[in-house]
């Protein structure tokens, strides 16, 4: 028996199955319950404690099909399996999909891991009417099996029990028996034989994945004497074969041990509104009215006028300039005086009255407005239904619909988006999209102040839009074209449509704030101290003047320089920077300027991340392709509306 | 015809004499039970994500829908692939009388 005080237990599975859901239970922690591959994009970890002295470290992993990985993040889900010795691995499936999803329990346990097996939904199993002998599975897998519908809490404080015992060694794990036949046993031994150190898994496991030409176990193994000649084994050998064979031989035994304790009934269990709603949002015409619907009264009602409207009005006409800006300043004229100093808390730039009203009073209420619109959207089963109908139309340009995820995240923070890219599965498709989300998509508050300035004006709204389809069209196109790579393919496991859960929407639109206040918010303050410094040093002089350059071009004063400088601090702060501009501005120069605003650099929050995802090279590469582009873009519109007699 | 005897590179499960009921999934007909025959293995990476979702040589299929998207169930799960994916693997028809 082993003597701790505190246990890693890891949770694994298939996205939604209802892990985050399961995590929650077990920690009273929230991390996001998601639809599609990839939500849980940053690991979640969360404490549980089991009596008055141990205490439980619950590690919440990105969607994870096979020990055999293909996403960035369900690479990351193999690195923590290899790197953590948890003290248990829960491995969470879907009951009624327990065939398909067994392979990956018979490869944890080939792996030596200490897994427990968790049929969730079991409740949606039994209303297929089916059900499974859970003591007989037990005895024939020789891990803990459990029954669990995690979203009420049932089975959960089996599930902890269950847990403890196998955190304490008090389980016995047997060997599984599976036999992948002559030929590949053999090589197996072999490879097994070969390996020298201690490892996280069993050296079975590590020789199959050899075997199937694993990316990252060679890495892994770096350190191993005989590296070469595992190498040479695997290079042998036909891993596309094997690959093909390791799977048929688990799908085989899974099948073989589910089918003698499944009880299946031919009942058909779909209810008539279900498939109307597949029907619908399967269908190619129909569904581009449901993205209608939802642009209409998600983003232009709710998002644009609620939240860019009304809430942002409120907070900053009445909170800030009324309350805050006012006694901001009078205190710190009174402390400061008229110094330099005072500048870099308060007036124009400082980092209260303009950094921190920026993001509370104009991002704020957009970004959240927009984080819950996603999140119903996302948790409906929506989206994934959305990226297979753009599929077709993505391919063009490209990429695959699996990338109107990030794209469409995009429209809230460009940043997050960036981060999200890692869901994508070829290192094409992660560059077009970051590349897109730099020059086209305008992040949520960046779309609140464009939707309030154009808003006036439904030609020019249309002028501005179409403008960047066109844009977002012809980059993708180019791209396309010149980006070297293979061209992505798609494939998505569709949820079914459900009824969004108030407290996971909510939860999970708290979770994203949370990130956005934590990570994105203190960049505002940072910018706030970069501007201050910029205008003392008069470096900011001479950049918004060589920036003034560009903007006479396109037709626009020169007062546009600071404002497109001001917009690489922050996206928005230039946008909201516009509002000043209003009046002094005829129609033609606001599309034009929100149009080269839209495709100018991102913001400084955006491009950071763009070097951690992409590397400095190419978000360098990225930055110099985009500022003359969206001149470029600026002037030819400007011209064209010239010529069509727009003022 | 000629398409469905193209080169085989694949024999898995129990070989029988004539591969004439073999077609590729995009070929198959709408609300019909298919068996996977076979996955074409020149694409590791399509081929290593369908074995990763349990879409192996042996499994029932239904095609739901073909346009835009290719839209098929496995067990009880409901799968998007595209033409690309969908012309990877080769399927049956599953017998009435088998």
């Amino acid at each position: 028996m082993k003597h701790k005080n505190n246990y890693k237990t890891l949770l694994v599975g298939n996205p939604n199955v209802g892990k985050s859901a399961l995590f929650y239970q077990l920690t009273g922690k929230y991390a996001s319950v998601s639809n599609y591959p990839g939500t849980t994009v940053s690991i979640t970890s969360g404490k549980m404690s089991i009596g008055e002295h141990h205490e439980v470290e619950i590690i919440d992993t990105p969607g994870f099909y096979n020990m055999m990985t293909i996403t960035e993040e369900e690479k990351v889900t193999k690195q923590i399996i290899l790197d953590e010795h948890p003290d248990a691995v829960i491995h969470v499936v879907d009951a009624k999909n327990i065939e398909r999803m067994l392979p990956l329990t018979l490869q944890l346990i080939e792996a030596d891991l200490p897994v427990i097996l968790v049929l969730n939904m079991f409740d949606e199993l039994k209303n297929r009417g089916m059900d499974i002998q859970i003591s007989h599975l037990e005895h024939d897998l020789g891990i803990p099996v459990v029954e669990t519908v995690a979203i009420k809490g049932e089975g959960v404080s089996n599930l902890i029990s269950r847990i403890t015992s196998v955190a304490e060694g008090r389980h016995t794990y047997e060997k599984l028996n599976v036999n992948y036949g002559k030929e590949l046993e053999e090589k197996i031994a072999e490879i097994q034989s070969l390996i020298k150190g201690d490892y996280a898994v069993s050296k079975r496991s590590i020789a199959l994945l050899v075997l199937q030409n694993d990316s990252d176990i060679l890495t892994y193994l770096k350190n191993e004497p005989q590296l070469k000649e595992i190498r040479k084994i695997a290079e042998e050998g036909e891993a596309a074969e094997t690959s093909l064979s390791v799977s048929h031989v688990l799908h085989n035994l899974a099948s073989s041990i589910i089918k003698e304790h499944i009880k299946k009934s031919t009942k058909k269990q779909k209810s008539s509104f279900q498939s109307l709603v597949d029907k619908v949002t399967f269908h190619p015409v129909f569904s581009l009215f449901i993205v209608a619907i939802i642009l209409y009264y998600g983003f232009y009602k709710f998002v644009g006028q609620f939240g860019a409207g009304f809430l942002v009005d409120f907070i900053e006409a009445n909170i800030f300039e009324n309350y805050i800006n006012p006694s901001v300043n009078s205190f710190f004229r009174s402390v400061l005086g008229d110094t330099i100093f005072f500048n870099l808390f308060a007036g124009e730039y400082g980092i209260i009255t303009l950094g921190l009203r920026y993001a509370i009073a104009i991002v704020l209420p957009v970004v959240s407005t927009f984080f819950l619109l996603f999140s119903v959207i996302e948790d409906s089963g929506y989206l994934v239904r959305l990226s297979m109908s753009l599929d077709r139309m993505f391919k063009k340009i490209g990429l695959s619909g699996r990338s109107v995820i990030p794209l469409i995240l995009g429209l809230g923070c460009g940043t997050m988006a960036t981060i999200v890219t890692r869901t994508l599965e070829t290192k094409r498709e992660r560059f077009v999209v970051t590349f897109l989300l730099a020059l086209t998509i305008p992040c949520s508050a960046q779309l609140g102040v464009i939707l309030g300035i154009l808003g006036v004006s439904f030609t020019a709204l249309s002028i501005w839009f179409f403008t960047i389809l066109i844009i977002f069209t012809f980059a993708g196109l180019v791209l396309n074209r010149y980006t070297k790579g293979e061209p992505a393919t798609f494939f998505m496991e569709i949820p079914p449509i459900r009824w969004p859960k108030i407290g996971n929407v909510l939860a999970k639109t708290f979770n994203r704030l949370k990130w956005y206040a934590l990570e994105v918010i203190p960049i505002f303050v940072y910018a706030s101290i970069l501007i201050w410094v910029g205008k003392i040093t008069k470096i900011f002089e001479l950049l918004t003047g060589l920036l003034a350059y560009p903007a006479n071009w396109a037709g626009l004063p020169d007062q546009m320089g600071e404002i497109f400088l001001y917009g690489f601090f922050r996206r928005d702060f230039g946008a909201a920077g516009m509002y000043d501009l209003t009046d002094v501005m005829t129609l033609r120069e606001l599309v034009v300027a929100t149009v080269i605003l839209t495709l100018f650099v991102p913001c400084i929050a955006q491009f950071s991340v763009m070097i951690k995802e992409r590397g400095t090279k190419t978000a360098v590469l990225i930055f110099l392709a985009v500022i003359p582009f969206a001149f470029l873009v600026g002037m030819i519109l400007n011209q064209i509306l010239l010529l069509w007699g727009m003022a | 015809m000629r398409k469905r005897m193209r080169k085989r590179t694949e024999n898995h499960g129990k070989e029988t004499a004539a591969y004439s009921g073999r077609i590729k999934l995009i070929e198959a007909s709408i609300g019909e039970k298919y068996i996977v025959e076979s996955i074409d293995k020149d694409d590791p990476s399509i081929l290593r994500k369908l074995c990763s979702m349990g879409i192996l040589p042996g499994v029932e299929v239904i095609v739901r829908r073909k346009k835009p998207t290719i839209i098929f169930e496995v067990y009880h799960s409901r799968f998007a692939v595209d033409k690309l994916i969908g012309d990877k693997i080769y399927v049956k028809q599953l017998q009435p009388h088998s």
